[in-house]
């Protein structure tokens, strides 16, 4: 409502005290009632009519204006923001650079910024968020949001301090967006429960013995990823030791300090669900495992060396310096934890 | 008139700062207990700010038009679904509920149980010009725990058989001298570690600090936004039979705790309890240290890691230790990706540990509910069984407060 009033009043007091031809004139006055009723692309034809709009230094700064705005109400923004810019050169370029000067030193007064620049400003502003919409070019963001800054200090509409939220919140989840490569490395502890195979040499009977091993493990991977989400390739090696216990043949197998060592790696999805300072996981992982079990007199175990793979789930934890993950995974008869510290570069 | 009231309810907490019903909220950046409850040292009761806070901004809107501001929806947040600052004596109501499946491994499942851990009715007031005097009781009545499948008059593990139990969970009357140092008398929580609800992980557990270890005596509270400091003296409760609460004995000793905020994100803490066992005579001697930091903007990780001394009469002296460690992924408004590590070790001079792991989900859906899933699973490492099979269990738990 504001800047139609204000169109009101431009035209009717300029118009007046310009040396115009009658015909121009009279299409100006075309031009200004076909945009009061919305009908912006024929506001424009009588403009060009009156003017040869290739030629902006012959036609007034009134004129130059209501076809910019035109263009600006018709989603031709790039137009619109050329002919914003003829418009200031030829008769704000004063009052436009003050108001830049205003901006830098953070000192924006409204009374010393002349109405129609204001009005230019704001449509501008609006030409280059919807550009920044399509193209997703931060330079027309920041664009954007200098022009509506101006607006928004020089107390011109209460819209642009939304138009300013939303560019912000805009180039906030692009800059979160972006997909950047992590390497890391970690180390912590892994438990894990599987299955032995103990034969009898004689006989061929075999059964299933119960093996519960306890070890560290130590590893790398890499994480493409973005604020929100991303995929992450890890492996480790590990050493520890087992204790074993199971039964064959009546007879109790039983031993401890099993010496174990092997790889786990895994290829996975995950999400930051509160920030980049969490993470959850969901992997698939492949497992091997080599045991230096003893075998008993008559029997030998089948398994010693064995490879798994299934699927785990993990939580991760920026703490400072490092993070904290807790990973569980089930891989066929291997049951698995792991917590670990992990140093992300 | 609302808003007036939030700003006052703010306004009136600002000295203390912040604070909820659990302490993983520190993720929210509540660091002590007293701001959301009577009891300063949590547990019990919330008190007006924080069941308009729990409503307001901890638990979901599932089901909540858009109409209803959280602003209304901290103004019905009272068991009469006013405002909770109306009346002059607060009642509220608290039912836990937990639904456990043991031995997932096993092909054979055995059959499922329901407990029914808490339900409870109190009454709290708060009064005077600073609102120095501060009373609280709770009645706790628990139904025999039939189980869903279970027989009524079919034993548990450690007790003798199932029957109602009610009792005066917790009573006091308190005093805060000034706004830092408060006087508690009455029947409350030990002062001990990290106040977590899940009374099964050992850190609860194995320090006489489980679901039914309140004690009358006399609490000394120092709070102030930087930390929080208590000791409490404490007597066995001559009223009680506590075998039929399927605890052990109780005893009379001390306890106490301190917890410093280093920063917006970190607090750290010890604790130390000292107990004998009136009949038994056995000793016990607890130390931990704790921390609970905030990660991100909403999630936090907790850790407890603790040593406790066990000394018969005849002497015997054993050293167990624990480590807890917990963490509260923030998924949505309401709703968290618990992850759980317990490890227990019975005696430190042998080589028998129990490590648990639990991935969990905490739902609070709307204000007064909260769902909880967990699965538990335990590794088993002993130099006399070499090997033992993991073992898993689930835990659902119904929590609604009123």
């Amino acid at each position: 409502m504001a800047l139609k009033i204000l169109l009101v009043l431009l035209f009717s007091f300029s118009f007046s005290s310009m040396a115009q031809s009658r015909s121009q004139k009279r299409f100006l006055s075309l031009a200004t009632k076909s945009h009061a009723k919305k009908d912006y692309a024929r506001s424009n034809e009588y403009i060009q009519k009156a003017f040869d709009v290739r030629k902006t230094k012959n036609i007034p700064s009134t004129a130059l204006y209501l076809y910019a705005v035109n263009l600006q109400k018709l989603g031709r923004h790039k137009e619109s923001i050329y002919y914003f810019n003829r418009m200031i050169k030829r008769s704000y370029l004063k009052a436009h650079i003050a108001s830049i000067k205003m901006l830098k030193n953070d000192e924006i007064d409204g009374d010393e910024i002349p109405k129609l620049l204001k009005a230019t400003y704001f449509y501008m502003a609006q030409s280059y968020y919807a550009i920044f919409n399509s193209t997703q070019d931060k330079v027309y963001a920041e664009r954007s949001r200098k022009f509506f800054k101006i607006c928004y200090d020089s107390d011109f509409s209460d819209k642009c301090s939304d138009f300013i939220e939303n560019i912000d919140a805009k180039l906030d989840v692009m800059e979160k967006s972006k997909k950047s490569f992590e390497f890391f490395l970690y180390a912590g502890r892994i438990m894990f429960n599987d299955r032995v195979q103990i034969k009898n040499n004689d006989t061929g009977a075999s059964a299933t013995i119960l093996s519960a091993s306890d070890g560290l493990c130590y590893g790398a991977g890499l994480r493409l990823q973005n604020y929100y989400k991303g995929w992450q390739f890890s492996g480790c090696a590990f050493s520890g030791y087992a204790g074993v216990n199971g039964e064959i043949d009546s007879t109790n197998y039983k031993q401890i300090g099993v010496p174990v060592a092997g790889l786990y790696a895994e290829g996975g999805y995950f999400w930051r669900t509160d920030s980049e300072s969490t993470r959850l996981g969901l992997s698939l992982p492949i497992f091997y495992r080599s045991g230096l079990y003893s075998q008993p007199t008559g029997y030998s175990i089948e398994n010693s060396r064995s490879t798994s793979f299934g699927m785990a789930v993990s939580a991760g934890f920026q703490l400072p310096v490092v993070e904290l993950e807790i990973k569980l995974a089930n891989m066929q008869e291997t049951n698995l934890a792991m917590m670990n510290l992990v140093f992300n570069f | 008139m609302a808003k007036a009231f939030i700003v006052i309810l703010l306004l009136s907490f600002l000295g203390s700062k912040e604070s909820h019903a659990y302490p993983q909220f520190i993720g929210k950046g509540y660091h002590a207990c007293l701001t959301c409850h009577y009891n300063p040292f949590g547990n019990g009761p919330l008190n007006d700010y924080g069941r308009g806070v729990a409503a307001s901004g901890i638990a979901g809107r599932f089901m909540i038009p858009e109409s209803v501001t959280d602003e209304m929806l901290g103004n019905s947040s009272s068991l009469i679904l006013g405002r909770p600052d109306v009346l002059p004596v607060k009642p509220s109501l608290d039912y836990r509920g937990l639904y456990i499946q043991s031995s997932l491994e096993q092909d054979d499942l055995p059959d499922p149980a329901w407990i029914n851990m808490q339900a409870e009715f109190s009454l709290s007031a708060n009064w005077g010009e600073r609102k120095q005097y501060v009373t609280s009781v709770s009645y706790n009545t628990l139904i025999a725990n039939s189980g869903v499948s279970q027989d009524r008059n079919k034993p548990r593990a450690g007790k003798p058989e199932d029957k109602d139990i009610s009792y005066l969970r917790e009573y006091y009357v308190g005093y805060r001298i000034k706004q830092e140092l408060g006087v508690y008398v009455g029947k409350m929580g030990k002062l001990y570690g990290i106040r977590i609800p899940d009374h099964n992980l050992r850190n609860r557990s194995s320090t006489r600090n489980n679901q039914y270890s309140e004690a009358p005596g006399v609490v000394v509270h120092y709070g102030s936004e930087k930390m929080d400091a208590g000791v409490q003296v404490f007597v066995e409760d001559e009223t009680e039979d506590t075998n039929e609460k399927n605890t052990a004995d109780a005893g009379s000793g001390f306890s106490s705790t301190f917890e410093y905020s280093l920063g917006q994100n970190w607090r750290l803490g010890v604790s130390y309890l000292n107990e004998t066992e009136k009949e038994s005579e056995t000793k016990y001697d607890a130390k931990a240290f704790h921390f609970r930091t905030r990660v991100g903007e909403n999630s936090s990780v907790m850790f407890e890691y603790g040593l406790v001394d066990t000394e018969t009469n005849a002497g015997d002296l054993t050293t167990a230790q624990y480590i807890y460690l917990q963490s509260h992924m923030y998924l949505q408004r309401g709703l968290y990706f618990v992850t759980t590590y317990d490890q227990i070790v019975n005696d430190i001079e042998e080589y028998n540990e129990t490590h648990r792991f639990g991935p969990g989900i905490q739902w609070y859906p709307l204000q007064r509910f909260e769902f909880r899933a967990d699965i538990f699973t335990s590794k088993s490492y002993s130099s006399t069984t070499g090997a033992s099979r993991d073992t898993w269990q689930f835990l659902g738990q119904v929590h609604i407060w009123l």
